[in-house]
């Protein structure tokens, strides 16, 4: 089926040009030179197919206060227009949509604006209805896709050209008075009624000039005569003119829509209409370009020759009158009476495209319903209707032939062929050799001959039909073998077989006859399958037929390509299979399916990488430019087209990294071809998927890539979707990576106006902020940054959360998925940071706040609270900041949220005492924080002291109310934190510490007293080692002793290596203690069990020595990560040990075993270094030394030395 | 320089010559027609009684001697001249250098030196302007002395003002800038507005060489040089320098006031001045690029030149030559690409062509 929607296209933008000529004509105010320089440059990126460049400077036409009010007005047009362009490179059907929804709104709001002139509602009606063509068509298409649901797109197609067609038919009947405007023929018609009007008024006027003069007069007659001839010849010219527009129209049209047809799966045979239909409409724009001159020419002419006629009449009047006035006395009317002579011409032509269009909308209608269904019929009819109707109104005009051709065509696609060929027979033998009548002939006798196969009246082909067949088409002025001809050579050839077949073989003469109809209709058949375009394979068989062996053309780009896309449909056909039998749980069909997918997958490439060396494109991959240049028979689109589906089915097939290259030549070279966005997303994934599967350097080159990649992608398309792609990979792999340099980079690379600025920003922020907490416990590191820049990282995070919170809050909903979970993070980092603001009432806000507020959301099981660990960190958040606000009842809320949410069972109170340990490490960083900035600061210290006041008020309320033995767990291990932090010494007080630890060990000890309740019995050990600590920390040495030794006492925990060296650390910690207190002896022996051991039944303590022999093995001959921390304990026993030595050396009245004490220190760290030189570490090294040093000076050495090599550990130890 | 307003017309005449000229011109005038073009579109027909650097006098059938100042002359056509020297002539007008070079190779020079008089210079004049103004770095030298033996002889031509410019362009192009000022002073000696086109040319050598203040100085003597207020020609050679001064505020840090100057004459512009709106919209290229953060504008203002105004050479070329920069600084690389490959093809020995083979090079 040949599509006419060119035809619209093309007279769309010739309608608004002539608009604005006519317009500017009327108006006597010159244009200024920059507003001439727009609106040429405007018309000239039209062709340059520039949209974005068009849209930029109708921008700027707006904003600009020196633009004309004219230019101002065509903006709408323009910029729908632009917008159409815009939507054709597009390969997002939604952002297609988008962009016609855009232009459509644009024309709308145009005319709902009010003051909209009849000449701008033509324009501004036509541009409308090529909109919902074009939409209703791309609806119609989506239609006829395998999968589709066809009904639903098929109801919107019509819509759409209903819609169409209401923008484009006129509702006044003839005489009629216009009142109101509502379409574009009735617009026309308004208008050229009133130019009508005027020039009959000029006529009449001229005419009465000429009847009061005193006679005939030579001059004037013959002037006038010379007018009508030459005004008649210029409308002769203008007709064929308009003609060769329309089919030129028309062959472009044909163009655009055979490719668009073509669409993602096209079949060869629409990859060949292709390139024919590319090639009518260059030859038909040609033929076209060359009438307009002629026509243009003709007009001048006439023109001139009205002026002479006019002047005539005005210098006859003049002398009539006897006075000698100047000719250029009527030059005013006269020239009013050219532009609206040129106007009438421009307006009636208008008028007969208008009406075209009708018919052609009905036609494109009748796509949108099932063949030969009622409604397909009914819409056929209609559209031949309104094209027969022209045919007869418009005989004398080109528009007229080509009604009259559209006419006969619908009536052979409704199978109605007598009538089809009544209606084209007159057409079909049009004997001229001009351009125009050679095209409308081939295509009239192409649908005839359709016609006159399927009556099988072979006979009414004739001979000068046949001549015409036969035609070298090279010859012919204008001619290309296009898909007309060739359906007309073919056809023909068919025709002529059939008739010699009629023929008697043996009667001599008509065997003879037989013989060269045969002939002509194997050359007929040869020269169409050696074209290899169109009905080249029943062409091939037709010639092989009459014995002649057609041998296939050359494989050409085209002719691979369309291979490629079949098996392309043929993969995704098969892929739609297996995803149903997958649905079906079919098994053995899946396998079917998947195994042919992959087949047809693999075929598919091949065909690719094929068409590609036949453009001269010997590596896919390679970047040269040289490859650009080599195309042989593709355009750069069609080989591009090639690369991104490789791209696609190279990502498909595994061969990422292959597909990442491809992807980044794409970006690269050719941004804006159809598919480079959907390819950089493919290259990006590509290199993620290289990232995941390798290691080492090739994964890091990996990574490297991909962020290479999504930076250009942002660089390129900032604001598209694409972008938003590129920076969450960017940002994930910053997150990955942990470092807040890349991550504040990402946040700063971002657009404003990315879709995923804020998924972005939250992810950025939190991740941040995460990075900025973790670096602010690293103390004395040379590579922690300076507390500024912590705080400047601080201060983005703040920011990031802000806007990527305040985006969600403007949505009005929690993103479901993934999104809303990062966005409840989010919001929780954003709590932290205001309570490390010491923001109470900020964090308090975001809590509660009702879209996204994590408080809000898990009070009321928002389902993205249901899940992971978001549940748990929202709810000891809001205790912990509950608490901080004295807000009990919330935070006795919070309790019960985290208590239910530890669930029942065995696990439940472990998980309950992990969830509150969790809040206590977070209350304990928070303190230390505190203390570890300014602890003297009055403010902090009152920060400080209202932090612990809300805690105490909460803890002695839940330990008095709540008897539950989760909330007195809660309550001892919080006060157990915040009395034993070591960095919280700052901020809370010694007397306020001791306070809190006496009291967890209180909650603690009644714990222990409900020893037959099972959950008590269950942590009975955990209890008492926290007991030991609580007691080791007071100093209340015996009551920890008694807590170890009731652990130690059970053979079965005696092993536990924790437990033996929190016993050696007590025993020492003891012993300093003794010995502060004066009590030498008890010290002394207390040292010597902390590095001996004690080995009185059935408590068993190793002490120092035994630790480190029960670990030295592992720690020095293993590698992993537990041997690594057996090294640690090993040197550190070592050290613990000898310092023992030298603390009991150091005792009063110790004298006597005071060398032997200090030998057998130095002995021992010496032969330590000996046998393990790095000692476990510079930092480890560091303290041996000095260790040996205070020895050495024990033992009067006058200039300790240390160990011998520990001033200056080698270089390449330093490291490790 | 840029915005050349020459269109060569006929050769130039010794005093001796001319009078030899007008006695044929006397005996054979009802044989033998010359014609004269005027930029306002007429035409004259008759007998050239008379050429000089500022002018022609033609006798018109009727005897009337017209006088066409050489602002007004757009062209001189002689009698009998051969059809490829008319076609070079034309090419040359069209600013095709390198095709009128070329045009007139078709011409044999032994046939050329079997004709009148007149038409050998005319061919001579035609065939070194042509070749000059196509020189490369190679040829340029050779150029030049041909061309300064031709106006050293024909002193007289009516070519004698815009070969001197070429001239100028000539050298300064081979970076010889006081001999060049000194063939563009040759302007000096015409009426006002050859005198503001010389002063400007001027000016844009000192621009050239990056003295942008003297440049500015330069130009602003070239606006205020002394015209009629009817005299339209130098009035539009003044506008020319006006984009000028422009120009160099902006390559001096004031782009601001460099595009706000060259809005004002865009904005007093004749539509149909599409030369002086090629130099004005290059020039409100160079002032929004010179700006920073304006690459949108500018490309707007070199696409206007490309796709609308296309008729001066050296102002195409350049605009190509930016967009070539602009298209890809914005991640338009295929349209860096087309505009390079025009360029290139378009205007192979600009030295816009040079200047982007270089920096492919260097890339």
């Amino acid at each position: 089926m040949r599509l006419f929607i060119p035809l619209v296209w093309i007279f769309s933008f010739l309608v608004t040009a002539q608009l604005v000529a006519a317009e500017t004509a009327a108006d006597t105010k010159p244009e200024t030179a920059a507003d001439t320089a727009t609106r040429s440059l405007l018309d000239a990126l039209e062709d340059k197919t520039m949209p974005d460049v068009s849209l930029a400077i109708l921008e700027r036409v707006v904003a600009d206060p020196t633009a004309s009010p004219e230019l101002k007005k065509e903006v709408p047009f323009r910029r729908a227009a632009a917008m159409v362009v815009l939507s054709r490179t597009e390969a997002d059907s939604k952002k297609r949509a988008a962009y016609l929804d855009e232009a459509q709104a644009s024309i709308d709001a145009f005319l709902a604006s009010g003051g909209v002139s009849d000449r701008q509602a033509i324009s501004a009606y036509t541009q409308k209805a090529n909109l919902l063509i074009e939409r209703g068509r791309a609806k119609a298409d989506q239609a006829n896709r395998p999968g589709a649901d066809p009904a639903p797109l098929r109801a919107d197609a019509v819509k759409f050209f209903d819609e169409a067609i209401k923008s484009l038919q006129g509702v006044a009947k003839p005489g009629q008075e216009i009142k109101e405007v509502k379409n574009a023929e009735d617009a026309v018609l308004k208008v050229l009624r009133e130019v009508n009007e005027k020039v009959r008024e000029l006529e009449q006027a001229a005419a009465a000039a000429q009847a009061g003069g005193p006679g005939p007069n030579s001059a004037r007659a013959t002037a006038a005569k010379t007018s009508t001839a030459k005004a008649a010849a210029a409308q002769a010219a203008a007709a064929e003119a308009n003609a060769a527009q329309a089919f030129a129209a028309q062959a472009a049209q044909a163009s655009q829509a055979t490719a668009k047809a073509a669409g993602p799966k096209p079949s060869p045979a629409a990859a060949k209409a292709v390139a024919a239909a590319v090639k009518a409409a260059a030859e038909a724009a040609k033929t076209a370009a060359m009438k307009v001159a002629t026509a243009q020419a003709a007009a001048a002419e006439a023109a001139e020759a009205k002026k002479a006629a006019v002047q005539a009449v005005a210098a006859a009047k003049a002398d009539d009158a006897g006075k000698a006035k100047p000719a250029r006395a009527s030059a005013k009317p006269q020239k009013e009476l050219e532009r609206l002579t040129a106007d009438q011409e421009a307006l009636q032509g208008k008028l007969i495209q208008t009406r075209l269009m009708t018919a052609a909308t009905y036609f494109e209608k009748a796509k949108a319903y099932p063949a030969k269904s009622k409604e397909w019929t009914d819409t056929l009819t209609k559209s031949a209707a309104l094209f027969k109707e022209a045919a007869e109104k418009y005989s004398n005009k080109g528009g007229g032939l080509f009604a009259r051709y559209y006419e006969g065509r619908n009536y052979a696609l409704l199978g109605q062929y007598p009538l089809a060929v009544e209606t084209l027979v007159d057409l079909a033998t049009i004997e001229d050799k001009i351009p125009l009548a050679i095209l409308i002939r081939s295509r009239s006798l192409n649908t005839m001959l359709e016609c006159l196969i399927a009556l099988k009246k072979y006979d009414e082909f004739d001979e000068s039909a046949r001549k015409f067949a036969l035609e070298d088409i090279r010859r012919l002025p204008g001619a290309q073998l296009d898909a007309d001809w060739l359906g007309l050579k073919y056809r023909a050839a068919v025709i002529l077989v059939a008739r010699g077949d009629q023929l008697d073989q043996k009667d001599p003469k008509s065997n003879a006859d037989r013989k060269k109809l045969l002939s002509d209709a194997k050359k007929l058949a040869t020269e169409v399958a050696k074209a290899n375009l169109d009905f080249s394979a029943e062409a091939r068989e037709l010639a092989a037929k009459l014995g002649k062996e057609v041998e296939e053309g050359p494989r050409t780009f085209a002719i691979v390509m369309d291979d490629a896309k079949l098996l392309l449909t043929t993969m995704q056909e098969r892929n739609a299979e297996l995803k149903k039998a997958i649905a079906d749980k079919d098994e053995a069909k899946a396998a079917a399916a998947k195994e042919a997918a992959t087949a047809a997958r693999t075929e598919t490439v091949a065909k690719l990488e094929e068409a590609m060396k036949l453009a001269g494109i010997a590596n896919p991959l390679a970047a040269d430019v040289s490859s650009d240049d080599a195309l042989e028979g593709a355009s750069k689109d069609e080989i591009n087209q090639a690369r991104y589906l490789l791209t696609f089915l190279l990502y498909e097939s595994q061969r990422f990294e292959e597909s990442a290259a491809l992807a980044r030549l794409l970006v690269d070279r050719y941004p804006n071809a159809k598919g480079s966005r959907q390819a950089a997303t493919i290259g990006l994934s590509a290199w993620q998927q290289v990232a995941q599967r390798a290691e080492g350097a090739a994964r890091d080159e990996a990574r490297v890539k991909a962020a290479e990649l999504a930076t250009t992608i942002i660089q390129i398309w900032p604001d598209e979707d694409v972008s938003g792609a590129a920076t969450t990979v960017l940002i994930g792999m910053a997150v990955a990576a942990r470092d807040p340099v890349a991550i504040a980079k990402v946040m700063d690379q971002v657009p404003a106006t990315s879709s995923k600025r804020g998924e972005v920003l939250l992810r950025a922020g939190a991740a941040l902020w995460r990075e900025v907490q973790e670096i602010r416990r690293v103390k004395d590191s040379p590579t922690r940054p300076d507390d500024k820049v912590i705080e400047a990282w601080k201060s983005r995070a703040r920011t990031a959360l802000d806007e990527g919170l305040a985006g969600v809050a403007s949505g009005g909903s929690l993103p479901a998925g993934p999104l809303g979970a990062l966005t409840v993070a989010g919001a929780l980092s954003r709590v932290q940071i205001a309570m490390d603001d010491d923001d109470t009432a900020k964090a308090l806000a975001i809590l509660e706040q009702p879209v996204y507020g994590p408080w809000v959301l898990v009070t009321a099981k928002n389902p993205v609270l249901q899940q992971g660990s978001l549940p748990e960190a929202s709810l000891t958040l809001a205790l912990r900041l509950f608490i901080q606000a004295e807000k009990f009842d919330l935070a006795q809320q919070a309790m019960d949220g985290l208590e239910q949410l530890a669930g029942t069972g065995e696990e439940a109170s472990t998980k309950l005492t992990s969830m509150y340990l969790s809040m206590g490490r977070d209350l304990q960083s928070q303190l230390e924080q505190l203390g570890a900035g300014k602890a003297k600061d009055p403010q902090v210290r009152a920060k400080a002291e209202r932090i612990l006041g809300g805690f105490e008020k909460f803890l002695d309320r839940v330990a008095s109310r709540d008897t539950k033995i989760s909330s007195q767990f809660w309550v001892a291990t919080t006060y157990l934190t915040l009395g034993s932090g070591k960095g919280t010494g700052a901020v809370v007080p010694k007397d306020k510490a001791d306070r809190y630890l006496k009291r967890s060990a209180e909650v603690y000890g009644n714990l222990l007293s409900k020893k037959d309740d099972p959950e008590v019995a269950r942590f009975e050990p955990s209890i008492r080692l926290r007991m030991a600590n609580i007691y080791q920390e007071l100093k209340q040495w015996d009551e920890a002793q008694e807590q170890l030794d009731w652990f130690l006492a059970d053979a079965k925990r005696q092993n536990s290596l924790d437990t033996q060296i929190q016993a050696a650390e007590l025993l020492e910690a003891a012993a300093v203690d003794a010995a502060m207190n004066g009590d030498s002896e008890k010290a002394n022996k207390l040292y010597r069990e902390a590095s001996g051991g004690r080995r009185g039944k059935p408590v068993v303590i190793w002490g120092w020595n035994d630790i480190a022999n029960k670990v030295g093995r592992q720690g020095i001959e293993g590698v992993d990560e537990r041997s690594r921390q057996a090294r640690s304990t090993f040197f550190n026993a070592r050290y613990r040990s000898f310092a023992t030595l030298l603390a009991r050396a150091r005792l009063p009245g110790k004298e006597a075993e005071k060398k032997s004490s200090l030998d057998k220190a130095d002995a021992a760290i010496t032969m330590t270094h000996n046998l393990y030189p790095d000692l476990g570490g510079p930092e480890m090294l560091a303290k041996f030394d000095a260790l040996l040093k205070q020895v050495q000076q024990e033992k009067g050495v006058a200039n300790p030395q240390g160990l011998p090599a520990a001033k200056a550990p080698a270089p390449e130890e330093e490291g490790k | 320089m840029s915005g050349i307003h020459w269109k060569p017309a006929r050769i130039g005449f010794g005093r001796l010559v001319v009078a030899v000229v007008a006695m044929v011109a006397a005996h054979t005038m009802a044989l033998a027609e010359d014609s004269v073009r005027t930029r306002d579109g007429g035409t004259l027909r008759g007998a050239l009684v008379s050429v000089s650097p500022d002018g022609v006098d033609i006798e018109e059938s009727g005897g009337e001697i017209k006088k066409v100042s050489i602002v007004e002359l757009d062209e001189l056509v002689l009698d009998g001249e051969p059809e490829a020297l008319r076609g070079a002539r034309g090419l040359l007008r069209r600013r095709d250098a390198a095709g009128a070079a070329e045009e007139i190779t078709k011409i044999e020079e032994a046939e050329i030196r079997a004709f009148d008089p007149r038409i050998r210079e005319e061919y001579d004049f035609i065939r070194i302007a042509s070749n000059a103004l196509a020189a490369t770095n190679e040829t340029a030298a050779s150029w030049e002395k041909q061309l300064v033996d031709f106006l050293q002889k024909n002193a007289r031509s009516h070519h004698f003002y815009y070969g001197s410019e070429i001239l100028g362009d000539l050298r300064a192009r081979q970076g010889k800038f006081v001999e060049a000022s000194e063939a563009y002073r040759n302007l000096d000696r015409g009426p006002p507005a050859l005198r503001v086109r010389s002063a400007a040319a001027r000016a844009g050598l000192l621009m050239r060489q990056g003295k942008y203040a003297d440049a500015i100085k330069e130009f602003s003597a070239a606006e205020k040089i002394e015209a009629n207020e009817s005299d339209a020609a130098s009035a539009r050679q003044k506008l020319e320098a006006v984009l000028g001064r422009a120009r160099c505020l902006a390559l001096s840090g004031k782009a601001a006031e460099g595009t706000s100057v060259t809005e004002s004459v865009i904005k007093d512009a004749q539509p149909e001045d599409k030369d002086l709106l090629a130099l004005a919209y290059t020039t409100l290229g160079t002032c929004q690029r010179a700006a920073g953060g304006k690459d949108q504008d500018a490309i707007i203002s070199f696409l206007t030149v490309d796709l609308v105004f296309n008729t001066v050479p050296i102002a195409h070329a350049e605009a190509l030559s930016n967009l070539v920069e602009l298209w890809n600084a914005t991640n338009q690389p295929e349209r860096a690409r087309a505009a390079s490959q025009t360029l290139v093809t378009t205007y192979p020995n600009s030295s816009w062509a040079a200047k982007l083979s270089g920096a492919e090079k260097a890339s």
